[in-house]
Formats: C-alpha cells, structure tokens, sequence
C-alpha cells in the first residue's frame, strides 16, 4: 500500500518509535515540502528525529517526491496524492483531516495504521496494542481509545 | 505610537508582583502574559480544529517542528472521533 505522510503524522510516527514498522511494511512518499519541515529545518535545531527521518529518505525507505510549489505543506501533501496511485493521505492534524474528507481524499492516522497493520496480520493483538500505547502521548484520546477498542474486540 | 489600554484587574497586578519576585521588570513581565495567552489561545484554537499545525506555527512564530513538540507537551492530539472512524474504516477496507 502506498501512502503520502504529512510532516505532523511522520514526525508523531518516527518519535513514538513506529517509523521502521511502517517504512518496512508500507511504501511511504513524502512531498520536498515535508522533507524540509521534518529533516532540514529541525536539523540545524537539533531535533534527533530529523536524522532517523533522513536516514530512511537516503536509504530509499522513505521517497521525497517533487510537486508543484504549493504555498502551504497541506497542498504539497494533496498535490502528491492526486499525482499517483497512492491509497491514503495520512494526518494527525483534525483541521487537515476535514478538508481532506471534503476533497474525497481517504485518510489515515498514526493509530489507524497500526490497526491496518494488526487487519493484515503483521502485528499481533499484543503487538498493535504495544504500538498503540506506545503512541499515546502524541494523540487524542479519542484516537487512542477507538483505536485500543477496534484492537480488542478481536480475538486472536 | 501604539495604543495604550488600560486594564483593571487585581490578580494582573499579583501576577506582576511575582513575576518581579522572579527579577522580570514590568514591560517584561506583561510581555511574558501577553505571550503565555497568545500561546494559549492559539493551541485551543489548533484543539478545536480550527487551525492546523502549519497555521498554529505561522501564528506563534515557530517553525513547525517547534511547535509539534509545543502542542505534545500541552495537548497531545486534536483527532476527534468521526475522523477516527472514518480512518479505522478506510483502515478495514484497504485491508481486505
């Protein structure tokens, strides 16, 4: 499956230690205008997570694409998304998420991913829950609490 | 010249009187209020959906990594739950 990630979603990702799992399983595009909100600018600050998120771009895991210059990262993200045959946008920003869904774009979330992850049987019950709480901190409760419960009332 | 307002409120002038305590002057205290609710504000406004983080930051002058780290340490996330849904649902569909 492949999805476009905007610079909220990808940083929330690689913090909550989620990046490899996602990067191995799922093929991840970012626009130039993410590669410089979550790489180039965060790394003359200091961020660590700058690094992992550069690491994954030169080892190919993660693909920078070029679009049309949008004024605002939101519009980079939608611009690559119509520009190829990519199942999701995924976001961790409501406002974005609104307006995606009034374009007709699909959308993911961090957590809905892991849920993806656990429906295709790469994680295990455990294993999406781990990853679930794992993210907490950087998400809604809501998010969290759905997320938690769509996991559980599987049996398996 | 900039406008000048005069505010009334007697817990204002407590909070001043810390804040000299702290060894901030007047100006510099007001100025730490003013940017303390300005933050506020605008965090409430990104958990209400009303602003995205790109927005958040253009208000508060950060750049947008500075101001995912300042909305994990106060908010978290905004994701309510008809978003969440509609995303678990796409989730169940794509993987089918």
């Amino acid at each position: 499956m492949k999805i476009v990630v905007d610079s909220d979603a990808l940083i929330k990702i690689t913090k909550a230690g989620l990046k490899e799992l996602i990067v191995n399983n799922l093929e991840v595009a970012i626009p130039r205008k993410v590669y410089e909100e979550t790489v180039e600018i965060p790394k003359t600050k200091g961020f660590p997570d700058a690094l992992e998120i550069e690491k994954n771009v030169s080892t190919g895991r993660i693909s920078v694409k070029e679009t049309s210059k949008g004024e605002k990262g939101e519009h980079e993200v939608v611009n690559l998304y119509q520009s190829g045959d990519y199942s999701a946008v995924v976001s961790d920003d409501r406002k974005f998420l609104k307006q995606l869904d009034r374009m007709g774009i699909p959308y993911l979330t961090p957590a809905s991913i892991i849920v993806y992850l656990f429906y295709r049987k790469i994680l295990t019950r455990d294993e999406a829950i781990a990853y679930i709480e794992g993210l907490r901190k950087y998400i809604s409760d809501e998010e969290y609490l759905i997320s938690i419960m769509e996991v559980k009332k599987w049996e398996r | 010249m900039g406008e000048v307002i005069i505010i009334r409120d007697s817990s204002l002038r407590s909070v001043l009187d810390l804040m000299k305590k702290e060894g901030l002057d007047e100006e510099g205290a007001i100025k730490k209020i003013i940017r303390l609710g300005i933050t506020d504000y605008v965090l409430e406004l990104y958990k209400r959906g009303e602003l995205t983080v790109r927005e958040a930051s253009e208000v508060l002058q950060l750049s947008l990594r500075e101001t995912v780290e300042l909305i994990e340490e106060k908010i978290g996330g905004n994701v309510a739950i008809q978003e969440q849904i509609k995303a678990i649902e796409l989730a169940r569909k794509l993987s089918e």
